[in-house]
This record gives structure tokens, C-alpha cells and sequence, in this order.
């Protein structure tokens, strides 16, 4: 098993008669990844990438069974896509693009919450399930398949990571991007929860970075409700400071956001910390058997 | 993008907030034109034009009561740098009569992905450390961007505060001017900061600090404007002309890098080897023979740097395209001064790494190895 995606599930691509678009529909294909319908309005009735093209993500929804959508266009119309997408009921919506306007993703945010749906996005190579599916343009020789959820901020950190873990030999159940970006879809908490519930999940590695709160908010929910070990790693010990913050930036922060706030929280949560990405393979092998001896 | 106090208060007019009377000026003739409008007979203050922080305490804020005192004072602040920042410009406006110091802000909660409001019964230069030793005198107000700023949390945190009632009507005029301003220009933050109160009893938005989100520039052109009065630095221009995050550090090891994670990551890894950092260069952005040619030619003209470690893993790009746009860059420049240390890894990087090799310029098989390499040469040269 896997967590949000595998090789059933049906993805309908936004944008798909588009150059990357189409480009990417032949990499995720060329995976595994069941691509069932493409949508590009005033395109309908075309075939593109061998899918079914229709006007509307209704149609595909309602002619093709489409659950998952990822969308291929520019941020500056992405708002309006990533609507249509969760108002024809789709339930997983992926963005992978750099520059969405961070007001338009508050406003996505309300409507995500309103419709019960998950996002993943906006900046960031996506979603991989090895052997599985993947949604997104991340590298397939990074990844194999195995007992390790991966979770990272950062897209390239994500890539040194995986294919550090799948040369020594570890695989990965499901690796999510969740995004460079302030506002975004899904968080840490939200695939925490999923792979501490995902059978095939052994153990999960969090691949963090300065700035923002996100992992403090997730080493509050690891002490709380996640049993499995959990390997992390924060980038930016040496980064030179955000300068640009106001007085709101450092009161609403109120100190977190800090790489010390950061280790220090995970630290108390439990979590296994490497100081470098090479460190990572070691450690997570070890928390594997641990875990195995004790089971 | 940041924008000067003079401008945001332009912007803050528009939206109905009060402002003190002013004149942005750059000549020091211009005082003894503007001095009688401005002057309501406490004086003026001269407050220095600069996108940073803080100038408050390095006096790059001045009082005067004449025009002598006024030009005297243009005279040393005109030229002054405050953190970096070299002060071009002024601000002369009216001296208001302090009651009370307030702040007034709205900001995203990256938590919780929506705005929030802050407003602080003692504002001025220290409301961060008030906010921390007088968690009392802070309030926030959660907003939901589908239903806007609501009348009641806003009067229940006035209460909470000990406003006076009489403010109440001007205190959420305000408010919720400044949040219309705040959705309808895609602000990252926007502050008041003071919010004085006269002593004629009106409140008034003593500065304005505002960032407007970069990503969004396209739909506001009169913000976008307001850039061409910025001065450009290094760091700035290769982000607007060439999508490069670039930040200068004072080490001497260059860093050329794909990805925010990783390049910070580079960073990290270097210190902890005993290596100075240069920089943080991101190109992933623009991967292209352009993009690598301005990050070689800023490093290489750089006196302080010793060698140029070039460390990419690609996901979407190609290596094999990424090895010939870096030779290409490397040509157009007529060959880099500097030792290089080169590691790339990615789709296709075996033929990116042979394309490298075949040029005559050494390979790194890991990041180690690479981060390794170039702190060695730092380190003899340095």
C-alpha cells in the first residue's frame, strides 16, 4: 500500500494538450501512473497522450471516473483551474508550479476546506508512489519501492534524499512534496497522519527547512499521535536570516521558525535527527530494524 | 517587494486612512518651499527613505522647528546609511501631537493559511518587545478570507485592550480600510506602525510598512511601478532580470546550486567542513546557458571568492542539457579565473558528467566529495 495514490488511481491532467503538459502526461504514463482524461476547454473530443480530451474536469469526472487532477497552468490562471477541479469533485488536486499568488492559495484554502478535498502544492515536484504512481516531475531513479514515507518542503532535497536512501537499498511507500510555498495544500500534520495510518508505512522521514512553523507544528503531532519512528532533516543551520520581515513577521513568528525552535521541537517529539542528507540512509536503517526487533 | 513609506502612504490615502501632511524631497531648496504648508506650528520631522527597518534607532528620524534647523537636518541625513541602505530620499511631514502610540497590522498566519490582525495597545519602535514582555497589551484576530474582517472580534479585542469607546468608530474605520488594502493588493504584510492618537482625539497612520507578494505584481502595474524608483542592488537585479536568488555572504567559497533546499543545504555542509560560504545562488529558476552565465560572471568578478563549487541534481531538467548550457555559459564568458568543482546528478547526468569531463574540467561523483573539494581549495587560497 501507499498513501494518497497508487497505480488505480485516476488521474485526469488540466492543461494536457499544453507543451509541458503533454511532455509530463508521457513521463507520469510512461510510469505506471493511470492517466484517464485529459481536459483543455474548447479542446473536447480530442485525443491526446492516448487520453480522452474534454471541455470541462466535470466531463472527466462524469465520463471518466476521474479522482486525482494535476494541473499544468501558468500560476497566474491557476485560481480559476484548481476551482473547477474541486467543485467537480475531485479529490486529490495537484499544482506543481512556482508563483501562485499566495492570496489566491488563502482563498483555495476556504474552498479545499468547504469541499473536503486535498491539495498538494502550490511549488513542488509533486507525488510518488514507487512501483506505483507518480504525479509530478520528480526523477524516477530516486525512488524504489519499500517501507519509507518521505515527506520534504524542499523538492531538490527531497530528490538527494530518496536517492540516497534507494542506493543503500531502502524504499520508499510514498514520497509527497508538500511545497516550498507559505500557504499551501496539504502540510507535514496532514501526511503525518496518513502514513502513521498506512500499514505498509515502516518508518517516515521529514525533510524540513528554515523559516515558517511547519515543523514545530509537526513534531506537536508526532509527541501526540504518531508511533512510528520518524528520521528528519533541517536545512538552513547556516542560512543567512530573512532580513525582510516587519514588526508582524517576528510578533506572529513569536520566536518560532528558528533552525534551534526547530530541532528543539522535534528533539523533544522523539525524532531521530541527521545533521546532513548522507547521514539519513544510516539512520533510517537502523530505525527499521529497531522497529522490527521490537515488533 | 517592499515598498518606501512615502509610497505606502500615498497607498494608504487612497484607501481612506489619515496620513500626516508630507513632501517627499530629494533637494534641499525644496524645504524653504514646503516648510510653511507642512509646519502646523509644533514643527516637522524628517524621516529618511529606506526599505529596512530600524531607523528609528539610528537616527534616520529628525525633528525641526525651522527651516534652518530643517535644512541642517536634510544635510546630514541625505546620504546617511542606514543598514546598507543609502538614504536618497526624504520624508518631511507634519509634527503630530502624541497622546498614545498604537500598532496595527495584518499579516498571513502561515499556520493556519489565512490573514490575521494584530493590533497592539502600545505601538512604536518597540512592539516586539512588548508583544513578548506585555503579552497583554497584544491582541490577534483570526480572519477567514471568505468572509472578511467581521465587525465583532474587532470590538470584543478593543474592549479587551481598554480603548477608549469613543475611538471605537474611527479604530474599526481603520481596520477595515486597511484590510480592504491589504486583500485587494495581494500584501504579504501591512502595517501601522504608529497609530497615533492626537491631541485633538483622531488617529492617524504615522508610518506604513507594506510587502506586496512579488507573484502578484503583474495584476497591480501601479505597484509595479513604484520599483522603477527603487535602487537595484546586485541582489535584486539578477532576481528581476534573471530569476536567480542570489545572497551575498562574506566567505570565499562560491556556490552555484538548483533549489532553495538544497543550496541552503550546500551551505550547511560547507561550515560544518570548516568552509566560508560566498553566497546562496538558487538558479533553478533559470536553468539555461543565460542563467548559469550570469551566476558564473557575478562569482567570478567577485575578488573575495577563491573557487566556484557547482553542485545541481535535477529533477525536471535534463543533466545532459544542463552539462552543455554550462559549457556554453563558460564560453561565453571567455572561461571562468577561478578553480570549479562541478557535481552533477539528475536524469541523464552520466552523459551531462562526460560532456564536463570531455571539456577537460574535473567531475565530483558525490556531494560530499564536491562540498569537500571546494572547501580544500577555499581553504588554500583563503
Amino acid at each position: 500500500m501507499s498513501i494518497l495514490i497508487n497505480r488505480s488511481s485516476k488521474v485526469v491532467v488540466q492543461g494536457i494538450t499544453g507543451k509541458a503538459g503533454a511532455f509530463f502526461t508521457r513521463d507520469m504514463i510512461r510510469y505506471g501512473t493511470k492517466i484517464v482524461a485529459g481536459v483543455t476547454p474548447g479542446k473536447g473530443g480530442q485525443i491526446c497522450e492516448g487520453a480522452p480530451v474534454f471541455d470541462s474536469v466535470l466531463e472527466a469526472v462524469e465520463e471518466a471516473a476521474a479522482e486525482v487532477s494535476i494541473i499544468f497552468i501558468p500560476a497566474a490562471l491557476a485560481r480559476d483551474s484548481i476551482f473547477e477541479a474541486i467543485d467537480a469533485g475531485i479529490k486529490l488536486v495537484i499544482y506543481l508550479g512556482e508563483n501562485m499568488p499566495v492570496h489566491d492559495m488563502m482563498v483555495i484554502k476556504r474552498r479545499l476546506k468547504e469541499k473536503s478535498c486535498r491539495m498538494i502544492g502550490p511549488n513542488t515536484p509533486g507525488i510518488i508512489s514507487p512501483g506505483e504512481a507518480k504525479i509530478g516531475f520528480m526523477p524516477y531513479f530516486c525512488y524504489q519501492k519499500g517501507p519509507v514515507g518521505v515527506v520534504s518542503r524542499s523538492g531538490s532535497l527531497s530528490y538527494e534524499v530518496s536517492y540516497g536512501l534507494t542506493r543503500a537499498g531502502i524504499g520508499q511507500s510514498t514520497s509527497v512534496g508538500i511545497g516550498g510555498d507559505p500557504v499551501k495544500g496539504m502540510d507535514f500534520v496532514e501526511t503525518l497522519d496518513l502514513f502513521e495510518k498506512d500499514p505498509e508505512t515502516q518508518a517516515i522521514v521529514l525533510i524540513g527547512e528554515i523559516g515558517g512553523t511547519d515543523e514545530e507544528q509537526a513534531a506537536g503531532f508526532i509527541k501526540k499521535h504518531v508511533r512510528k519512528p520518524v528520521i528528519s532533516f533541517i536545512a538552513g543551520k547556516y542560512a543567512p536570516r530573512n532580513k525582510k520581515m516587519g514588526h508582524a513577521g517576528a510578533i506572529i513568528s513569536g520566536g518560532k521558525g528558528t533552525f534551534d525552535s526547530k530541532i528543539d521541537a522535534l528533539r523533544d517529539a522523539g525524532v531521530l535527527l541527521a545533521e546532513l542528507p548522507h547521514q539519513m540512509p544510516a539512520l533510517v536503517k537502523n530505525a527499521l530494524t529497531c522497529r522490527r526487533s521490537r515488533e | 517587494m517592499r515598498i518606501f513609506e512615502h509610497q505606502g502612504k500615498d497607498l494608504y490615502k487612497k484607501y481612506g486612512i489619515p496620513v500626516p501632511a508630507g513632501r517627499l524631497i530629494d533637494q534641499k531648496r525644496e524645504i524653504r518651499k514646503i516648510f510653511p504648508d507642512i509646519d502646523q506650528g509644533n514643527g516637522v520631522v524628517l524621516k529618511a527613505q529606506v526599505l529596512t527597518g530600524g531607523r528609528g534607532k539610528v537616527q534616520g528620524i529628525r525633528f525641526a522647528k525651522t527651516v534652518a534647523e530643517c535644512e541642517s537636518q536634510y544635510d546630514e541625513l541625505i546620504g546617511m546609511n542606514i543598514s546598507g541602505h543609502p538614504v536618497r530620499k526624504i520624508l518631511v511631514e507634519e509634527k503630530v501631537k502624541i497622546q498614545r502610540e498604537l500598532y496595527l497590522g495584518i499579516i498571513i498566519d502561515t499556520e493556519i493559511g489565512q490573514p490575521v490582525m494584530m493590533i497592539c495597545s502600545r505601538g512604536g519602535a518597540d512592539v516586539e518587545e512588548i508583544s513578548k514582555s506585555h503579552p497583554e497589551c497584544l491582541e490577534k484576530i483570526a480572519i477567514d478570507v471568505a468572509y472578511g474582517l467581521l465587525d465583532y472580534p474587532l470590538r470584543g479585542t478593543l474592549i479587551r485592550l481598554g480603548l477608549s469607546k469613543e475611538l471605537f468608530p474611527s479604530f474599526m474605520d481603520i481596520s477595515r480600510k486597511l484590510y480592504r488594502f491589504f486583500i485587494e493588493n495581494d500584501a504579504l504584510f501591512a502595517e501601522i506602525n504608529p497609530l497615533i492618537l492626537n491631541d485633538k482625539g483622531s488617529l492617524i497612520a504615522a508610518d506604513a510598512r507594506i510587502d506586496i507578494d512579488g507573484a502578484a505584481l503583474y495584476r497591480h502595474p501601479e505597484i509595479q511601478e513604484m520599483k522603477a524608483s527603487q535602487e537595484m542592488g546586485i541582489e535584486d537585479s539578477l532576481r528581476d532580470k534573471y530569476q536567480l536568488e542570489y545572497v551575498e555572504l562574506d566567505g570565499n567559497i562560491g556556490l552555484i546550486s538548483g533549489g532553495a533546499g538544497l543550496t541552503m543545504t550546500a551551505i550547511d555542509f560547507m561550515v560544518m567542513e570548516g568552509g566560508r560560504p560566498a553566497c546562496f545562488m538558487d538558479c533553478s529558476a533559470n536553468v539555461s546557458p543565460t542563467g548559469y552565465e550570469m551566476a558564473l560572471r557575478t562569482l567570478n568578478s567577485r575578488k573575495e571568492v577563491d573557487c566556484i563549487l557547482m553542485n545541481i541534481f535535477g529533477g525536471i531538467t535534463r543533466m545532459d542539457r544542463v552539462g552543455e548550457y554550462i559549457l556554453e555559459a563558460l564560453k561565453r564568458i571567455g572561461g571562468v579565473k577561478k578553480p570549479l568543482v562541478i557535481r552533477l546528478e539528475g536524469t541523464d547526468a552520466v552523459k551531462g558528467r562526460a560532456f564536463i569531463r570531455d571539456a577537460g574540467l574535473p567531475m565530483c561523483e558525490t556531494f560530499a566529495e564536491a562540498v569537500q573539494q571546494a572547501v580544500a581549495l577555499g581553504g588554500k587560497n583563503g
